[in-house]
């Protein structure tokens, strides 16, 4: 493209008049104009001048356009929306208009078509860029910059133009067929390259006025504006890519090769008289439930072989930090976990086997026998619909029951969980609601058809203290007044300590220790006691440092071999660094996956 | 001891009008020399905008600013160089606060050319001793966030602000992000630094064992006022206002059986807040539970000193313990 017009000009000049408009021969591929010129030579000759023209029209495009948006971004709001409305205003012009104003007051011939052309998509780049800078400037990296002193242009450059770059460059490289397509249709018009200069345009325009006679003088042109344009457009997010240093330097702890691992997997089935739930009603029962994600390389396991269960009228607490696996129990219970991951093992409801029902009863007994409340309720509720109407539906549809009586039950509900004045909060919409009152309408949600189990997840994280100490009242509430069991998951130890009657713990998707709550201060997993520890306590002396647990959680795509723990274990033996621990009985109730701890029994199931 | 930062009767509003909303209502404090002003409160008290004020990012409607009695109220006087130099901030997320297309060295090596160090062997080594103080090394510099850690992250995070050299350094909810066993580290670590740095330290958190933890004083925030403030001990050992005695039988502790829930009801709007005292509509030893303490309706409660650093803004201060335990 770049040495066509050096190698091939003077063929291409080359004319011969008893060869005009001829169609395509093995002479002339592409056949020959007018002047009996080599059509196939004439496009290769234009490439240069078609695509330089829009590459420089592009480049100005982009310039103006992502300072005079990025620009406007950081404006202050009253001047900022001024801005805006221009960038809106002349975004309303149509750009070939624009393009073909300002080179008529230039003047037609390249140059004027060219900065017409690059004039009139900076606008749209503009408008672009604003609003990406816009939503970039709310982020805390640019408010911390600011308030380290960084200058108004500084910051458009380090913290606001990179971080919009990739998505930016793909709207530039869709503004380079863009102008392809623009100067092609100024020559067209006569307004672009002039004789005896020529690009695709002009070509095209010259065939057209052939068209009946060497209708490919005309079509070949137009296919490689389109080829072009089209080519452009592709490559723009190949180089997105490159230009993202999240995509090309990976995680530290992602990038380290995983040692491979010998899995251990003796889960003991929970048969201790205080563990097992078997002589009483089981709520819920989990056996060897693991969850992964198929990925291009290994598989991501999230939750390997995690087996439980619940009584009904229990409290089961399951504790973990970010990444152990908890929340995703919790989703697999209720069937949403979603589509890559691949969920093994089974699920009983009130010994009911999840796994074995059709896809109508699932829905049923998910429906009416468990209630889910997230840490976030404003995202379970739908922000457009009544409370009341929210309440209803699912008893109406569930229950059988009429409208009224649906809504006399969950008034009744909404008065449970302590909300005032019920009749009149069904008729209010979601967003009139505190986070700890919308808190409450999920739970009440979740009671309407009175469920058997409740699993809560992080239900109080989003919310203060003095709501949460109101929220754990209800539930607590519930569970005494109903029976329900109620699967609680935390991060906060000292939460679940004072509400639940057991506890699991899990660690990188494995259940770590599992025991009463009463027995907490008998625990017996490294890990358990390190989170003991750490647990931040306000009548702590404030004067000796904090305990900590050193290093972090590992990441899912490099868990540890052996333990996952053992890098941060103060116990850690060779043993725990190659296999991993079986999650075994104690005598004296609860189970614990551990070597060291487990040493005393390990000469016995081994 | 001359106090390094100091607000009087600092008032932010948001807005005009009806819509408005008052986050910071008159609020009065010091942080002394070398010393942590922890500052607790629940979601919407105004203790971040309290923060954002401060670094220059609100501006003031009225009250004072001094940091070592030198008059800093005007939003164009916190934005100098100077200022920034002076008073520095650490952010809740470090997941959110750090640019992610720009490395951890060239993150601090900003920070250090806004103190005035340009010679760039100076500059190297400053970057590395930051670095050490946070216990990271040197092949940090030319990583990216996303290749850290939240802990480590929030470590970077407060080697930048403090490679500016400021004087104050402002916390707002550092911990809140992270994991529970990564919590203390960086706990222990801002300890250190502030003993090692001697800046003073307005540590602002929803967790009142943290805040204990880090704080020679405390301030608790009740809808943008501060209801209570005292050395962090007496506040913790002697709570006066209910608010704060709330606070404290609300956290749940390890190893004890739960309370009751000691406060009914949900935050009032903002910008509607009660009239008399704020804290009235949920008060325990209000009116919700005494009719006949109409005063707290009627009268906005003046903030009452009890001995010398202790003061409270309550009608019935310091009778709350007695007031809850004759009436169960």
């Amino acid at each position: 493209m770049i040495l066509a017009p050096i190698v091939f000009s003077k063929a291409a000049a080359v004319f011969n008049v008893f060869d005009a408009n001829q169609n395509p021969s093995r002479l002339h591929l592409l056949g020959t104009d007018g002047l009996g010129r080599d059509l196939l030579l004439r496009l290769a000759v234009a490439a240069r001048l078609s695509i330089g023209l829009a590459l420089i029209a592009t480049a100005i495009s982009a310039v103006i356009g992502s300072l005079l948006g990025g620009g406007t971004a950081l404006l202050p709001p009253p001047i900022r929306a001024v801005g805006l409305r221009f960038i809106d205003t002349m975004l309303a012009f149509p750009a070939l208009l624009l393009a073909i104003f300002v080179g008529a007051i230039i003047g037609a011939g390249a140059a004027g078509a060219t900065l017409g052309v690059g004039l009139a998509g900076s606008f749209y780049i503009a408008r672009v860029a604003s609003a990406l800078a816009l939503s970039v400037a709310a982020r805390e990296y640019v408010v911390a910059a600011r308030v380290l002193g960084v200058k108004g242009l500084a910051q458009l450059t380090r913290y606001i133009l990179p971080n919009i770059a990739d998505t930016l460059v793909i709207v530039v490289t869709v503004a380079v067929s863009n102008a392809i397509v623009f100067l092609a249709a100024l020559s067209f018009l006569g307004l672009g390259v002039q004789s005896p200069q020529y690009d695709w345009g002009a070509m095209l325009t010259e065939g057209v006025q052939q068209f009946y006679v060497t209708p490919v003088a005309a079509i070949a042109p137009a296919v490689v504006i389109s080829v072009c344009a089209l080519a452009f457009g592709l490559s723009g997010e190949a180089l997105a890519r490159s230009l993202n240093p999240l995509l090309w330097t990976g995680s530290d702890s992602a990038r380290r090769p995983g040692a491979p691992v010998v899995n251990a997997s003796r889960e003991a089935p929970a048969t201790d008289k205080r563990m097992d739930s078997k002589s009483k009603d089981v709520a819920l029962r989990v056996s060897n439930l693991s969850v992964r994600i198929p990925t291009g390389g290994a598989s991501l396991d999230i939750v390997m072989d995690i087996s439980f269960s619940v009584a009904k009228g229990e409290m089961l607490g399951i504790v973990g930090e970010s990444g152990s696996g908890k929340t995703t129990v919790a989703n697999a219970i209720v069937q949403l976990v979603p589509y890559p991951a691949v969920v093994a093992g089974t699920v009983e409801l009130n010994g009911q086997d999840l796994s074995k029902l059709t896809k109508r009863d699932l829905d049923r007994l998910l429906g009416t026998s468990v209630a889910v409340i997230f840490q976030d309720p404003m995202s379970s509720l739908n922000p457009t619909l009544r409370v009341g109407v929210q309440l209803t539906e699912s008893a109406e549809v569930h229950r059988h029951i009429d409208r009224g009586e649906a809504e006399r039950v969950a008034a009744g509900h909404l008065r449970e969980v302590n909300i005032a004045a019920a009749e009149q909060q069904m008729e209010r919409y979601p967003h009139e609601f505190s986070g700890g009152m919308r808190q409450r309408v999920m739970i009440a949600m979740g009671l309407m058809n009175e469920p058997d189990l409740l699993i809560a997840d992080e239900p109080t994280t989003a919310l203060d203290v003095t709501i949460q100490a109101q929220i754990m009242e209800v539930l607590r509430q519930i569970n005494r007044d109903h029976d329900t069991a109620i699967v609680l998951i935390s991060h906060n130890l000292s939460l679940v300590s004072q509400n639940c009657d057991r506890l699991l713990v899990m660690y990188a998707g494995r259940i770590v220790e599992e025991l009463a709550i009463t027995d907490l201060a008998n625990a017996l997993h490294p890990y358990t006691r390190a989170l003991l520890a750490v647990v931040p306590d306000v009548s702590r002396p404030p004067d000796q440092p904090l305990d900590f647990i050193p290093g972090h959680a590992p990441h899912l795509a490099a868990r540890p071999a052996g333990c996952a723990f053992h890098p941060r274990c103060p116990l850690a033996e060779d043993r725990c660094r190659i296999e991993v621990p079986p999650l075994l009985t104690r005598e004296a109730g609860g189970r614990v996956a551990c070597w060291v701890a487990n040493k005393d029994l390990s000469g016995k199931s081994s | 001891m001359a106090s390094r930062l100091e607000l009087k009767d600092l008032v932010v509003r948001y807005g005009s009008g009806k819509h408005s909303l008052t986050a910071v209502d008159r609020v009065s404090l010091e942080v002394p020399e070398s010393q942590t002003f922890g500052l607790v409160g629940e979601s919407g008290c105004g203790k971040s905008t309290l923060a954002r004020a401060l670094v220059g990012l609100v501006p003031v409607i009225s009250g004072q600013i001094l940091l070592n009695g030198v008059d800093y109220t005007s939003v164009r006087s916190r934005s100098t160089a100077d200022y920034r130099r002076r008073v520095q901030m650490v952010f809740q997320d470090p997941y959110s606060s750090l640019n992610p297309r720009m490395t951890v060295g060239r993150a601090i090596d900003e920070a250090i050319t806004l103190r005035g160090v340009t010679a760039r062997r100076e500059k190297r080594q400053l970057a590395l001793r930051m670095l050490d103080l946070v216990g990271l090394g040197e092949p940090a510099l030319s990583r990216y966030p996303h290749q850290f850690s939240g802990g480590e992250r929030q470590r970077i995070a407060i080697a930048r602000a403090l490679a500016v050299g400021p004087e104050v350094l402002i916390t707002d909810e550092i911990t809140s992000a992270l994991d529970v066993s990564v919590q203390a580290t960086i706990l222990n670590l801002l300890k250190n630094l502030q003993r090692e740095t001697a800046c003073s330290v307005l540590f602002i958190s929803h967790d009142l064992s943290v805040v204990r933890y880090m704080s020679h004083r405390v301030g608790v925030m009740y809808l943008g006022q501060i209801v209570e403030h005292a050395p962090a001990a007496e506040l913790f050992d002697r709570p006066r206002h209910p608010y704060t005695w709330a606070l404290m039988r609300s956290i749940p502790r390890l190893g004890q059986p739960h309370n009751r829930a000691p406060l009914t009801g949900d935050l009032p709007d903002p910008r509607r807040p009660p009239a008399g005292c704020r804290f009235h509509t949920r008060c325990p030893i209000g009116p919700l539970r005494f009719p006949e303490r109409t005063i707290c309706i009627d009268e906005e409660p003046r903030s009452i000193p009890e001995g010398q650093e202790h003061r409270s803004c309550c009608h019935f201060a310091g009778t709350v313990t007695q007031a809850i335990e004759a009436s169960s």
